[in-house]
């Protein structure tokens, strides 16, 4: 049996029996490894996208050994590609990915498109001046590796919002603050993105006000806030429980306690009450969206978004075709 | 080897000869354009019995016919548009007349300066055969001679490609697709050196070249299907004839024996359509994830991104796992599926025409068998053009494919300017 053939064998078991995937995820690892040791084979492999015996063959010694490591990590340990690869893709950007930090998902990726897409339209309407004085201001809110907040800060035009994220783990704030000082060096920075500290679910409103201080309210809240129960929590795959922080994941109430909360301090303190951008509205710009666990949680924060008056709520379902994001209006 | 490129250059003299007769029509008529008195000037001087000689020019009986025939519309048109006591009012109609004008212009224009040059040929012709005594005259006119009817080539093929109708496809970018046919893995290995073979091509011309899908066949570095993006300008245009079965003549490396194997590829150009060009409804899609079910989102890590995509209407299927990201495998697949409606779409339209017409027209036909490459001769041949070049080597690292575009680029032109006229 090839090496290679060897390696397939053991990334199989993590990929229920699918060959190509079990080769994609091998190709992907190789292309890693040949990256860090400056290997030219590199751009081959690259660019041909097919891995062959030959290469697995030529590996030196040392690049046997990494590869080794790294398909050990994956099968033996159940770690995340994404944390071995160290980036995961997510709209136009690379982000970085380090445990214990959520890892992007492709349904929080392609809700973010969709976002984007929708508010570019307000920017092209509004004269340049008018959005440098007053830009539209989006807060994230549980932003962990800081991928929606980068992504819309990338995606939109250049100076037409400024976008503030929060978190209340100090490893995503560190993360999203190293993605944030790459996206700058690579120029990918087009609007202005700051993190800060906070813990929503604690904060009384007195911190809450002072956060405000900075600030004279948001257009726009979005949130990828903990969505899963804690029964559901038992029954997750190992890459995930093993790996990723459980303060990202769990939310007590059914997965549904984060979405009150958001609800309360959306309608009181972070949301606008004057806009400067009166196309949002007729544009049906939502002025909330948060990302969710399913069907099952919707009729529970639905009922908690009408508490606080917020109208015109909609579902989002992701290409699943799962209830992914509840959107809702404050003003008219 | 170019000499075999096609029969226009076997005999181009004759050809160029050929075209003297045009002003036949001409003799009588009170519509004459401004060239008119050249062309009296040159008729004098041409045997019509010659005619019967020049069968293999593009501009025969039939396509000079209709040359007259736009030519006495370019200066009606010309002369009503010209006029400033001008009776036309209405705006739309004036535009489409200027319209009009403009098209045949880019037709008459290269003809007329085409027949100009004719009757410099025909100086030539008469000097060289007046000065039989003076040899390095005669040897300077010959050189003259040779020029100019490399520019009457030109000129002819500027009037043909004006003639024919315009495919916008032409100018854009194309999807190319491989599929490894019958043979086994040495089709399959043959298929990477043919998306080696249009990948070099491509980075000649400074075209970019993406791969979109890859499927390998087997850890041996062959391929069972690839589709790429070819993007740049006039990409279609140059390599729409490639589609059909590519066979190959060699011993394969699987083989021990030593024994020549034949195995063949199918390649098909799509044009890349706009999403304008085609409207794909969202209702007619099924999307498929890998590992969709379950709750999705936070709850699961999944590295596969592999999409797969289904067009109801047409049964269509598209699959992509190449991306980390699957929004943007969606986005791969889609565009490839959008490529080939509009294909399927643009084929269909073409076999109507061909039908309304009762003949059948060269291309499309992906079961063709185009081209031959054979290793032990070290030759390729293009069989519909009947054209081999003694270059295996320049032809798969993309060097020699341009020759082979260009003759098969004429081929076809000269057919479809043909079933114009039918």
């Amino acid at each position: 049996m090839s090496k290679m053939q060897t390696l397939l064998n053991r990334l199989l078991t993590k990929t229920s029996n699918d060959l190509s995937q079990a080769q994609q995820e091998l190709k992907w690892l190789t292309i890693h490894v040949l990256q860090q040791t400056k290997n030219p084979i590199l751009n081959k492999l690259k660019t041909s996208m097919i891995l062959t015996n030959e290469i697995i063959k030529n590996l030196n010694n040392n690049e046997k050994i990494i590869l080794n490591k790294y398909v050990s990590e994956r099968v033996e340990k159940s770690k995340p590609l994404q944390y071995i690869l160290g980036t995961q893709p997510f709209c136009d950007l690379e982000i970085i990915t380090k445990p214990p930090v959520l890892i992007p998902r492709w349904e929080t990726e392609e809700w973010t498109d969709r976002l984007i897409a929708l508010l570019k339209p307000l920017f092209l309407t509004t004269t340049n001046l008018a959005s440098q004085k007053f830009p539209f201001k989006i807060i994230d809110i549980c932003t962990g590796s800081g991928c929606i907040a980068l992504s819309l800060s990338n995606g939109l035009p250049q100076n037409s919002c400024y976008i503030n994220g929060v978190d209340i783990s100090n490893d995503a704030l560190s993360l999203a603050n190293l993605n944030l000082s790459e996206m700058r060096s690579s120029k990918k920075l087009h609007n202005q993105v700051k993190f800060f500290h906070l813990d929503i679910m604690k904060s009384i409103d007195k911190q809450i006000c002072e956060f405000m201080s900075k600030s004279n309210g948001y257009d726009l809240v979005v949130s990828n806030p903990p969505y899963i129960s804690h029964d559901e929590y038992l029954t997750l795959d190992k890459d995930v429980k093993l790996w990723e922080d459980k303060l990202a994941l769990v939310a007590d109430e059914n997965g549904t306690i984060f979405y009150s909360k958001i609800a309360y301090l959306a309608a009181k303190y972070l949301l606008k009450k004057n806009s400067h951008f009166p196309n949002a509205r007729k544009n049906k710009i939502p002025e909330l969206v948060m990302e969710i666990g399913g069907s099952h949680q919707v009729s529970k924060i639905v009922e908690e978004l009408k508490k606080y008056n917020f109208k015109s709520v909609d579902i989002w379902k992701d290409g699943a075709n799962k209830d992914r994001c509840i959107v809702a209006n404050l003003h008219n | 080897m170019k000499s075999r490129l096609f029969p226009l250059q076997k005999s181009l003299s004759y050809l160029i000869l050929s075209h003297i007769s045009i002003p036949l029509r001409f003799k009588h008529s009170n519509r004459l354009p401004v060239t008119s008195h050249f062309i009296s000037k040159c008729f004098s001087s041409v045997s019509i019995t010659q005619e019967s000689l020049f069968k293999d020019s593009l501009l025969n009986s039939k396509v000079r016919e209709r040359l007259e025939g736009l030519i006495i519309r370019h200066s009606a048109l010309s002369n009503e548009l010209d006029n400033q006591s001008s009776k036309i009012i209405d705006p739309d109609v004036l535009a489409s007349k200027s319209k009009e004008l403009s098209d045949l212009s880019s037709i008459i224009v290269p003809y007329q300066e085409m027949r100009k040059v004719q009757c410099e040929l025909i100086e030539i012709d008469k000097m060289i055969n007046e000065s039989s005594d003076d040899e390095d005259f005669k040897k300077l006119m010959l050189e003259e001679y040779q020029e100019i009817i490399e520019k009457l080539k030109h000129l002819e093929q500027s009037v043909v490609s004006a003639l024919i109708p315009k495919d916008s496809a032409d100018q854009g970018n194309a999807v190319l697709e491989i599929r490894a046919g019958s043979g086994g893995d040495e089709a399959a290995l043959f298929a990477a050196d043919i998306l080696n073979m249009y990948e070099r091509y491509a980075f000649l011309r400074k075209w970019k070249f993406e791969r979109l899908l890859i499927v390998e066949e087997s850890a041996i570095g062959a391929i069972k299907e690839a589709t790429t993006l070819i993007s740049g300008k006039g990409v279609f245009g140059n390599m729409r004839y490639e589609s059909g079965v590519h066979r190959v003549q060699r011993v394969p490396v699987t083989d021990s024996a030593g024994r020549v194997h034949t195995s063949t590829v199918t390649v098909a150009i799509l044009p890349q359509p706009t999403e304008a060009d085609v409207n794909i409804r969202e209702n007619d899609l099924r999307i498929d994830y890998y590992r969709a079910s379950g709750k999705g989102g936070q709850h699961v890590n999944k590295t596969s991104s592999a999409v797969r995509i289904t067009h109801n209407p047409t049964g269509c299927v598209v699959a992509i796992q190449d991306e980390r990201s699957q929004p943007k495998n969606k986005a791969k697949a889609l565009q490839i599926l959008r490529a080939r409606l509009y294909d399927m779409e643009r084929n269909k339209l073409h076999q109507e025409r061909s039908e309304k017409r009762r003949q059948q027209v060269g291309t499309g036909d992906r079961s063709e068998k185009i081209r031959t490459y054979n290793f032990a001769q070290n030759r390729v041949t293009d069989h519909r053009i009947n054209l081999t070049l003694h270059e295996l080597d320049n032809v798969l690292n993309g060097e020699s494919l341009q020759t082979i575009f260009d003759g098969l680029k004429v081929y076809y032109q000269s057919e479809a300017l043909q079933n114009e006229l039918h």
